[in-house]
């Protein structure tokens, strides 16, 4: 069942055509990862689903509904969590306190004077602390976790608003490699338990090739294939447009090791 | 072993450690390059690859049992101090001067020549990248991707550097762009420049480089030729 | 291309002829002159450094007052123009040195500190300068001799101008091209360019910074100096001068967009002509159309007009201020409690004297912990918080004086007239972040001064409003004590539960990272608008307890001195935790109680406290403590 439609967007900074008519669809319990050379418009595409950019043109329909150009905190109310390339965390909090304001800001208690915010959504966030793998670390200052933690952290805190949609931008950018493996699995599982959907951008072709449903490779602003890992391995202008020689020795022992028992 | 006594190392780099305020993300790293030698720092994002140029350079807080250019100890030397010893340095994302036009870029990264080289002028970096001779007034806010990552590197031969840290130069670029990149550092490396390139991509860093220094978690695990990397890698996946 | 005088509009709006239009056009060209010498100074500082430098004003002051001193011997030797400009250029380059000596000695030390410890050192150095201008100048005004072969008006169609103005405006001109010269067509002109984008990258392209900087330091103070300079055939030199221009300056860099010399060109222009042609609309004050501009420029552009908005803070930081909320541990209950039962029975041994000083700490605490609250959680840097502390004191003086109330009354209506203040401020400050919302601070901050000492009918100008004495029953200094520890202290306890309410974690998410606040549906403008509401009521109350220990209210209560006050006490005590901020304030007043009889340099002490601090010890008493003594820190307060 599509989940997100994006249809036509287009977007231009002064005279730079950052992307232009991009249209795919995500759909529930689906990851599609976006995959580009730097400057391809991923970014700016994410941004534009996620309200941190207002679009030229073209629009984006969350569940039916239009959220093209909306605020990203309207955007996160109707269902749409997100990660950033560089982690973006509470560094000041810990790890289940930084849950928690997510938590309260799904119940609107962040205007709340009275209360004690450690405790307030605290089980939710052990919840979904949990789900990530860091109740060991629960009460941690962020400041003092390892990269690769924070980033699940962040995760965490994309999941506290139930959303419908996982926007993830590079989700394994900085980690170490074992690290990564676990986490998009982890997201996997996520994505197929909760149905939901999940889009990524991600330069690591194990992470795209071994775990993406769908990807849709953008260069220059312009979707140039869309299709299965295989299909869009296979694809002469990905190869040599994006991919090249190693990168395509890199995406096919990906699809390989997948495909292995 | 004649050959190295006669062309002793440019850069010496033993035991370095570099830091992000209080984090640790360089441990001990240790490698030499010589005149005319390339050698590749690779490894994974994070892996501590660009965190090694950048304390080499001075850029990010440093310690190191020993950090020698051209026979000078750099190790409390200040950024500008090692760039004017003739250490280039081409940063990742390229961070050239948006605001500035393509000829003021390379006015910045001007310095006097050292040793008996012909300087490197504007006119010459013209002849080995048409591309900004054609936009030399205009302002380089308005290049694509890979006209600015040669803008980078040319900016930074307007320095007349003996070395060169090259800081993922082919990271976002498309492939044809990558090829003509490899010629320009090939023509580089031929000119008797000391190269360090910092590169996700192996294929690229193994067209350029010889020698290879495997990062992981900021610890070198691999220290040798570049083939006996690629070899390793084969023989294991 | 003169239009024939439209008789009709003339009869109606007499002032508005064709020669009121023009000569009102060349005073706005003047006065935009003068401020686009000072302003472009400030900016290109910015640009190189990113340090708003506080002590440009210093930097203005100082020029006018080596011209005052420089003239009287040139013009000695002939009385001609040349000789005149001959000093304007020695007041500019000796000026420039000072600005460098200023560089060399203290800015190169604070490049790589956080932005609010950077501020505070400039404006430590204000102080600073302030004291020494009168050690060496005097206290009263000095007027500058007339310029030679300017002096006298020239006719615009019948109506004087001032010849001199006529010579600003070429100055203003010429600066212009001058600096557009530099900054387009020389090396040094790219490399501060570049440096403006990327310092780190100029490095290490070879450029050595430290000399850039320098340079840059020189050009600005250069300009600085000459502005003042070019002030004094029109105005005396006078110790008041810095902040009065280095608001002016503010103004013009926030509007042009910092860093942005066309941006101060263009600011300077509109600001020119609003302040001449304003006067038509709003003869009696200018300044709040100027405001309006501003505010309206940074709702629909907050990078200022020409301005580049900053790069999204991508990264991962610990910001200055608060670190971690702990739930308070049986330990700090008891500390709490101690310190409580010795404030309680304080009254049973200490004299009336020290009553009195114990009262104005409460009240300052409370104050400060206010602005700790923007601060420290909310990171928030306000100069302008005696705004909200004056403005709860005027509004229980004028519900005394004005309205007939009583001091009960009076202290409800207080916290509401700081909060409506900080509502009505903070709906623009708070749109913006970083140094653009520091300066607006201090900018809306002057607002509410001017206000104090121009409104004369509700305000009493510059002697306040006296007699705001207490009711009765609190009349009595013991009393009086107790009511002010009470209330001080609930509203101390009141703001703490407010840091430990889900308010309070959103504030601190959102300085932590306001794109992941963003992201997680909370609206990161809002939390801050309310964060000054808040801060604004502690501020207002305390301002009302002020009000009514003293008996009387003046203009000082809402001027700049009194916000770094606030803010030097929070440095003393520390930034990083929550009670730093009542020990400051504690350390602090009993500290200028006890020097101020001794010397009549407290400025310039305190000056250099604040650079002391900041280059010495930057996590202050509260920072020390728990470092020396880590037992301590299972048991503070927080």
């Amino acid at each position: 069942m599509t989940l997100l439609v994006v249809s036509g967007l287009s977007k231009a900074f002064g005279g730079v055509v950052a992307a232009r008519d991009v249209s795919f669809t995500v759909a529930r319990g689906e990851l599609v990862a976006l995959i580009g050379p730097n400057g391809a418009g991923k970014s700016t595409t994410f941004n534009m689903v996620g309200g941190q950019l207002a679009p030229d043109a073209g629009s984006v329909m969350l569940d039916g509904a239009p959220i093209t150009g909306l605020a990203p905190r309207a955007i996160w109310r109707l269902g749409v969590g997100r990660t950033f390339q560089i982690a973006q965390a509470f560094v000041s909090m810990t790890a289940a306190e930084n849950v928690a304001v997510a938590v309260q800001s799904a119940a609107r208690r962040s205007f709340g004077l009275a209360g004690s915010a450690q405790r307030e959504g605290r089980d939710v966030a052990l919840v979904l602390l949990e789900a990530v793998g860091l109740t060991k670390v629960a009460d941690h200052v962020v400041a003092t976790l390892a990269y690769g933690d924070i980033k699940r952290v962040e995760l965490a805190i994309a999941l506290a608003g139930a959303p419908k949609l996982l926007l993830m931008d590079e989700p394994t950018a900085g980690m170490a490699r074992g690290e990564r493996h676990a986490l998009m699995e982890q997201v996997a599982a996520l994505a197929r338990t909760r149905g939901l959907g999940v889009l990524f951008t991600e330069h690591d072709m194990d992470a795209v090739f071994g775990h993406a449903d769908r990807v849709l490779a953008l260069v220059a602003g312009k979707i140039v294939a869309e299709g299965t890992p295989a299909a869009v391995q296979a694809d002469e202008a990905v190869q040599r447009l994006y991919l090249g020689a190693s990168g395509a020795r890199i995406a096919k022992a990906a699809g390989v090791r997948r495909g292995a028992p | 072993m004649t050959r190295d006594a006669e062309n002793p190392p440019i850069l010496e780099v033993s035991g370095l450690d570099a830091f992000y305020g209080p984090a640790q993300a360089v441990f001990g790293v240790s490698f030499t390059v010589r005149p005319g030698e390339a050698v590749a720092l690779v490894g994974r994002n994070g892996a501590g690859k660009s965190t090694t140029l950048k304390a080499i350079i001075g850029l990010i807080e440093r310690q190191a049992a020993g950090l020698i250019f051209s026979g000078h100890d750099i190790r409390a030397m200040p950024t500008h101090a090692v760039a004017r010893l003739g250490l280039g340095y081409v940063p990742e994302e390229r961070r050239i001067f948006t605001d500035l036009t393509v000829a003021e870029n390379l006015e910045v990264g001007r310095l006097p020549v050292r040793g008996g080289r012909d300087a490197w002028t504007p006119a010459r970096l013209y002849e080995i990248f048409p591309n900004l001779a054609m936009m030399a007034g205009r302002s380089a806010g308005r290049m694509s991707g890979g006209e600015q990552q040669m803008l980078a590197i040319a900016r930074t031969l307007m320095g007349n550097p003996d070395a060169v840290l090259l800081d993922e130069p082919s990271e976002g670029l498309s492939p044809l762009i990558v090829e003509q990149m490899a010629v320009a550092i090939q023509r580089m490396q031929q000119d008797g420049l000391a190269i360090v390139l910092s590169e996700q991509n192996v294929a690229f860093a193994a067209e350029i480089a010889t020698r290879a220094v495997l990062l992981e978690s900021g610890v070198v695990t691999f220290d040798g030729p570049m083939a006996d990397l690629l070899q390793r890698d084969h023989d294991a996946g | 291309m003169s239009p024939p005088r439209n008789a009709a509009f003339t009869q109606v709006h007499p002032t508005m002829s064709l020669a009121f239009v023009l000569t009102q056009f060349l005073n706005g060209l003047a006065g935009a002159a003068s401020l686009f010498i000072v302003a472009s100074g400030l900016t290109i500082v910015f640009g190189v450094t990113r340090i708003v430098n506080f002590a440009h004003g210093s930097l203005y002051m100082l020029g006018a007052y080596v011209a005052v001193t420089l003239m009287a011997p040139l013009l000695d030797v002939s009385r001609s123009l040349p000789m005149f400009l001959l000093g304007l250029v020695v007041a500019a380059l000796v000026t420039g040195l000072l600005g460098v000596a200023m560089e060399m000695l203290l800015l190169r030390r604070i490049y790589r500190s956080p932005e609010l410890l950077q501020l505070l050192v400039t404006f430590g150095l204000v102080l600073v300068v302030q004291d020494l201008v009168i050690r060496v100048w005097g206290p009263l005004e000095i007027l500058g001799p007339r310029a030679p072969g300017l002096k006298g008006a020239i006719s615009v169609l019948g109506t004087p101008f001032p010849t001199y103005d006529l010579f600003v405006i070429a100055m203003g001109l010429a600066v212009f091209c001058g600096v557009w010269l530099l900054l387009f067509r020389t090396r040094f002109g790219v490399l501060v360019r570049a440096a403006t984008q990327d310092r780190d990258m100029v490095a290490a392209l070879g450029v050595n910074q430290a000399r850039l900087f320098t340079g840059a330091l020189f050009l600005g103070a250069a300009l600085a100096g000459l502005g003042g300079a070019l002030q004094i055939p029109r105005a005396a030199a006078s110790p008041q001068m810095d902040i009065a221009v280095l608001t002016d300056a503010f103004v013009v860099t926030v509007i042009g967009g910092m860093g942005s010399v066309p941006g101060a060109a263009l600011a300077a222009l509109l600001i020119g002509q609003l302040n001449a042609f304003g006067i038509v609309v709003a003869p009696k004050s200018t300044l709040v159309l100027v405001f309006l501009l501003m505010a309206v420029v940074l709702v629909v552009r907050p990078q200022g007009l020409l301005g580049r908005p900053e790069p999204l803070a991508l990264r991962v930081v610990m910001p200055e201020g608060f670190i971690g909320l702990a739930p308070m541990t049986a330990r700090g209950r008891q500390v709490i409690a101690g310190v409580l039962a010795v404030l309680v029975a304080l009254p049973l041994v200490a004299d009336a004297y020290t009553l009195k000083v114990a009262i104005e700490v409460y009240v300052l605490a409370l104050a400060a912990f206010a602005l700790a609250f923007l601060i420290g959680n909310g990171g928030l840097v306000s100069f302008g918080h005696a705004a909200y502390f004056g403005i709860g004191a005027y509004g229980a003086g004028l519900a005394v004086k004005k309205l007939g109330l009583g001091m009960e009354p009076a202290l409800v209506l207080a916290p509401l007239a700081g909060a409506l203040a900080a509502a009505a401020f903070g709906f623009f400050i708070a749109r913006l972040s970083g140094i653009y919302l520091a300066m607006l601070t201090l900018a809306v901050a002057q607002i509410a001064y001017a206000a104090g000492v121009q409104w004369v009918d509700v305000t009493g100008g510059d002697n306040g409003i006296v007699g705001v004495w207490p009711a009765r029953w609190a009349a009595n200094r013991v009393v009086y004590y107790y009511l002010t520890l009470a209330l001080s202290a609930a509203g101390i306890a009141v703001l703490t539960c407010v840091l430990h309410a889900p308010f309070g974690y959103a504030l601190r998410a959102a300085r932590d990272s306001a794109v992941r606040a963003d992201a997680i549906g909370l609206d990161v403008v809002a939390l801050r608008r309310l964060a000054f509401v808040v801060a604004g009521a502690a501020a207002g109350l305390a301002g009302g307890l002020y009000a009514f220990s003293k008996g009387s209210i003046d203009p000082t209560l809402l001027a700049i001195p009194q916000s770094v006050d606030f803010l030097a006490m929070l440095l003393m005590g520390g930034l990083q935790h929550v009670a730093g901020a009542l020990v400051g304030a504690a350390a602090l007043h009993v500290l200028r109680d006890f020097v101020l009889p001794l010397t009549d340099m407290w400025r310039m002490l305190l000056g250099a406290l604040i650079i002391g601090i900041v280059l010495v010890a930057p996590q202050g008493i509260v920072g020390g403590v728990l470092r020396w003594a880590p037992r301590f820190a299972r048991g503070g307060p927080s």
